[in-house]
């Protein structure tokens, strides 16, 4: 199983705002839909590895002005959207 | 996360149908695209884009609008932006990549006919693009007869306007799309209220062809062995860069593209070196469709190139910049785009020279013809097209394909075979 | 030393089992489980000539239901595997029409037995073997029956190539008393109507093969044969081609 760590925000700009950060401490994210099951709106969260969560919390903890809604941990699921073959396996 | 649910409503979208769309839409595309390994970390800009499509840039044009500003909503690439924007416009790509909007575009739309054509009108007429919402004007134009017709369909949800764009090239073809330019130049003064001069025409000439060559030079990346980024990537951002603010667009693709050519310098691949090298040729593909691509690049194959209207045709060739009055810069304007070989144009030779060069820039091992069906021109064009590649030694397949997903498998199979074979034709090469 | 391919189909799972010649071959119902299919028809190679895994130098799967097969060295697909496998039987067969459970194909050689080009019918079921299977069910009678009763009987005009439709016809041609043996030339003619016009798509060359299950009756190569005014091969290992291309592939690997 893989895992993500997804961090929410209550607008795009606090989310460029962390982005900055992260750039800036050379730590790998990645920009993201929110996941459906996260939040009901539709809009951009930073997906990161779970192993770095500690140092990417410190660094919202550093940076006060940056708001976050929340920062979730769930396991990577994919769908096969064109699907065709596996459906009798 | 930022609820957009107010500024939806003031834009009467039907809010419940399109709660639908965002349902689908963050796991479709991160199935799509964040499985893919090694992205270039300058495509956050385009999660971005894509995460907030129906709410950050919504917001943007909301507030220009707010402010006075004008929006024209476009569906071809033969619309010439550098007008719209002159008169303090600006210009938007219009949905109508997805199964989801053709539902609704069946209630006033036979069934036969172009998917892309029944999306778009679906999408305005079931209220849940934010786009078509937003958009003051829509812009529409002769290129196929499915279109010409919709238009009158459509004409009767929102104030549109029709360009009439001729179907051969001869002199007087290129002077009357000059004359349909300078129409719309004053339509779009009309409604914008700001007047078209030489001198702002002349800035924004160069501001449309500053976005055409940022294109030219991620597509440049892309003509190496060690492909940098892959084919899905790079669609997304040609459809991205119909929509988005076109000088954030430019500043953000030049900075991927200072990644690229870094990874370039130092051998970074998104693909095995060995993989087929296809080159895209056919019916344009509006956001989302990610089909064709994602197919091929799940089946063993990289796309290289697209000679599409959301590709090559959309940003080669430049527009004249050394033009000083309104006259002959309206005459470059259509030389320009009267340049752009679509299969709406009879004869159409130019596509073919085009192809078999752009298989060649861009080392291509095959090509896809990949057509939506009911397009009469570019099923019929086939033909010509698949004659002049045998006589050339360059392996073709058609696929003829719509949004749904039923006939992915075989497309598959036949995409594996196809590659299958290219590998066999490379052996054999060495 | 040996080889096996496996073609996984929707019917029917083939496999061969290979060392420069054929040495066996089975075919079983593929059912429910392509997976389970193919592994049986594995083991039945092996147990059937007293081999081990250990003597089996590559195992290749094709046919659709190859990306579930674990257990093979490779998966390829079904169209290069087909070119391989008639290629193998007879050098100068040149086009190639196979017709199975649910899709027509036809794919040109060269003179060394690679592909140039091939056609595939679209998601439609017209012309496929799942064609001739449903029109039949609505005569009540066997594909395995159907030359006897089609023999020197007039074709009665079956316009509807889509599935649904024919079915519809041939109901309405019953309920006004048609003889079955009409109407089952028919839809032979339908077939053959279909699969030349997937054929026209290429540059047809002689000599030409028609393959899968559906080549097994000889009425309808016969009808082919007039239609296209060319001769057309067949094998009594139709069946097996696509297996047996396989093989061939996983024999020459390095």
């Amino acid at each position: 199983m893989i895992f993500n760590t997804y961090v929410l925000f209550p607008s795009h700009s606090d989310g460029l705002a962390l982005e900055k950060k992260l750039k800036e401490k050379s730590m790998k994210y990645t920009i993201s839909p929110t996941p459906r099951n996260l939040s009901k709106c539709c809009g951009i969260s930073i997906m990161i590895d779970p192993k770095i969560l500690e140092d990417v919390k410190s660094i919202i903890e550093e940076n006060k002005d940056i708001k976050i809604s929340g920062i979730h941990t769930i396991e990577r699921k994919t769908r096969n959207w064109f699907k065709e073959e596996d459906k009798y396996v | 996360m930022a609820d957009y649910k107010e500024l939806w409503k003031s834009l009467d979208i039907d809010l419940e149908k399109h709660d639908e769309l965002c349902e689908v839409l963050p796991e479709f595309y991160g199935d799509i695209y964040m499985t893919q390994k090694n992205r270039p970390e300058g495509m956050n800009y385009y999660n971005f884009v894509v995460s907030e499509i129906h709410g950050f840039r919504i917001k943007e044009l909301n507030e220009f609008r707010g402010k006075g500003g004008k929006v024209f909503g476009g569906f071809c690439v033969f619309v010439p932006d550098e007008v719209t924007l002159a008169a303090g416009g600006v210009g938007i790509g219009l949905c109508g990549g997805s199964d989801f909007w053709v539902p609704d575009g069946e209630k006033v739309l036979p069934r036969n006919m172009c998917p892309l054509i029944k999306a778009s009108v679906g999408a305005k007429i079931g209220g849940t693009c934010p786009y078509f919402q937003s958009a003051d004007m829509l812009v529409g134009e002769t290129t196929c007869d499915g279109k010409k017709k919709a238009w009158e369909i459509l004409g009767e949800y929102t104030p549109i306007h029709v360009m009439d764009l001729p179907q051969m090239k001869r002199e007087k073809d290129i002077e009357n799309f000059k004359d349909e330019i300078n129409i719309f130049r004053e339509k779009v003064e009309s409604i914008t209220g700001n007047k078209v001069t030489a001198e702002n025409l002349k800035e924004n000439i160069k501001l449309v062809n500053k976005k055409r060559k940022v294109l030219q030079r991620l597509y440049n990346a892309r003509k190496v062995q060690n492909l940098p980024i892959s084919g899905k990537d790079a669609l997304l951002i040609s459809q991205i860069a119909f929509y988005d603010d076109i000088e954030r667009f430019i500043e953000k693709t030049n900075e991927l593209c200072d990644e690229l050519e870094a990874r370039i310098e130092k051998n970074i691949s998104v693909f095995d070196e060995d993989t087929p090298r296809i080159l895209i040729t056919g019916t344009p593909m509006a956001i989302p469709n990610w089909k064709m691509h994602h197919l091929i690049e799940t089946s063993g194959g990289a796309v290289v190139c697209e000679e599409t209207c959301t590709g090559t045709k959309y940003f080669e060739r430049f527009v004249d910049e050394d033009n000083d009055d309104l006259d002959s810069q309206l005459k470059a304007l259509s030389e320009r785009y009267m340049g752009i070989n679509c299969a709406c144009f009879s004869p159409n030779e130019g596509r073919i020279k085009d192809i078999i060069r752009l298989y060649k820039e861009y080392n291509a091992d095959g090509v896809v013809y990949n057509s939506l069906p009911f397009c009469h021109t570019y099923a019929v064009e086939y033909k010509k097209v698949k004659d002049a590649l045998d006589k050339e030694g360059i392996p073709v397949m058609m696929i003829e394909s719509d949004y749904s997903m039923q006939d992915a498998g075989q497309i598959k199979t036949r995409l594996e075979a196809f590659f299958e074979m290219l590998n066999m034709n490379k052996e054999l090469a060495l | 030393m040996y080889s096996i391919g496996i073609d996984t189909g929707s019917v029917a799972t083939k496999g061969v089992l290979f060392d420069g010649n054929i040495v066996d071959n089975v075919i079983l119902p593929t059912g429910w489980s392509p997976k389970n299919a193919s592994k049986e028809v594995f083991n039945k190679l092996l147990e059937r000539n007293n081999i081990s895994e250990v003597d089996i130098k590559r195992i290749i799967g094709t046919g659709y239901g190859r990306i579930s097969m674990d257990f093979a060295d490779k998966a390829i697909t079904e169209i290069t595997c087909h070119a391989k496998g008639a290629y193998y039987l007879n050098s100068n067969i040149r086009t190639i029409l196979d017709i199975g459970g649910q899709d027509s194909k036809v794919i040109s050689l060269d003179e060394k037995g690679n592909i140039i080009d091939f056609v595939m019918n679209d998601k439609c079921a017209a012309g496929t073997g799942k064609f001739l299977e449903v029109t039949l069910n609505n005569l009540g009678i066997d594909v395995n029956e159907i030359d006897d009763l089609v023999k020197d009987n007039k074709p009665m005009d079956i316009s509807s190539m889509c599935t649904v439709f024919a079915e519809s016809e041939i109901v309405s041609l019953l309920a006004k008393g048609g003889n079955k043996g009409e109407i089952a030339s028919g839809i032979l003619y339908s077939i053959a109507k279909k699969s030349s016009s997937l054929l026209n798509r290429v540059s047809i060359r002689e000599k030409i093969a028609f393959t899968g299950g559906v080549a097994k009756s000889k009425e309808l190569k016969r009808i082919l044969k007039d239609k296209l005014n060319k001769d057309i091969f067949t094998s009594d290992n139709t069946q097996i081609i696509g297996a047996l291309g396989a093989a061939v592939i996983g024999w020459n690997l390095k």
